[in-house]
């Protein structure tokens, strides 16, 4: 990822997890779950529509997606992210601890 | 053995006996003990203590911050009953007890496993969602704290027999 590209994941992450993001490592382990998250967030119907494309079982999101849908895929959630924090906010909690770990490089 | 293998010897197993238990100060009248874990890393107010099948999370609920957008200060306590128990969102304004369903249906907890318990001043609220998912909160005066468990009910369940009063 480059320079914006991990800003606007953390402004993102921010917002969802509160000041201990910034301690947090911007890297591949914290963008896949993030992808997840949004991937998997049934309820919030509306942030399907940031997720590029349908994933394979088992591959990381942040290799198999070229860098412009990467790119596009951060800057939507950045931008949007006030819109969704209440919908996906307890998806969010739950996997605190696996971000946690993918940050620092458990 | 020479004499040195058997000391790393002794120490590995001193460092690896889940026999061994550490206190875990919440405040001046609660706490819990906890076995050594594997690992433990901090960032900001998060804390976690990781062990091989499964882990544990500590940090103060911060009423200004739960929400990003949303300030739950002098909610707070109502919300996180209201998380656990449907007939609490009564007692707060419409908006937040539809803000306090959302977020109780994503935890998606097993209503059987729902805690609701006292520990000398400390009101404990938890449940578990029957996978890999748990949350304590203790509303104490003046913190509240969250613990999130993630792992199977089993170490859910042990956590909170371990939660005493100081």
């Amino acid at each position: 990822m480059d320079l914006y590209e991990r800003q606007d994941l953390k402004d993102f992450l921010v917002k969802l997890f509160g000041n201990k993001v910034n301690g947090w490592n911007m890297n591949e382990g914290v963008f896949n779950l993030t992808y997840e998250l949004v991937a998997e967030s049934g309820l919030c119907s509306g942030m399907m529509d940031f997720v590029p494309r349908p994933m394979p079982y088992g591959v990381s999101p942040m290799r198999y997606l070229k860098k412009e849908l990467r790119g596009i895929f951060l800057r939507s959630i950045s931008k949007n992210k006030d819109q969704y924090i209440i919908c996906i906010r307890a998806a969010a909690f739950k996997m605190t601890t696996r971000f946690q770990e993918a940050a620092m490089g458990q | 053995m020479d004499k040195s293998l058997k000391a790393l010897f002794l120490a590995a197993s001193i460092f690896t006996s889940p026999v061994l238990a550490d206190n875990f100060i919440l405040s001046a009248q609660t706490g819990f003990e906890y076995p050594s874990p594997v690992s433990i890393s901090h960032s900001g107010s998060y804390l976690l203590v990781k062990y091989k099948e499964w882990s544990f999370s500590h940090e103060n609920f911060d009423p200004k911050t739960f929400y990003s957008n949303i300030n739950l200060t002098g909610f707070e306590r109502n919300f996180v009953r209201s998380i656990f128990d449907a007939n609490k969102r009564s007692e707060l304004p419409k908006w937040l007890a539809a803000i306090s369903q959302e977020f109780s249906d994503g935890l998606g907890n097993k209503p059987e496993s729902i805690k609701k318990i006292k520990v000398g001043k400390a009101e404990i609220l938890a449940g578990h969602d029957g996978k890999k998912n748990g949350q304590i909160f203790i509303l104490e005066d003046p913190a509240i704290h969250m613990i999130t468990i993630s792992g199977e009910k089993q170490y859910f369940d042990a956590f909170i027999k371990n939660i005493k009063e100081r």
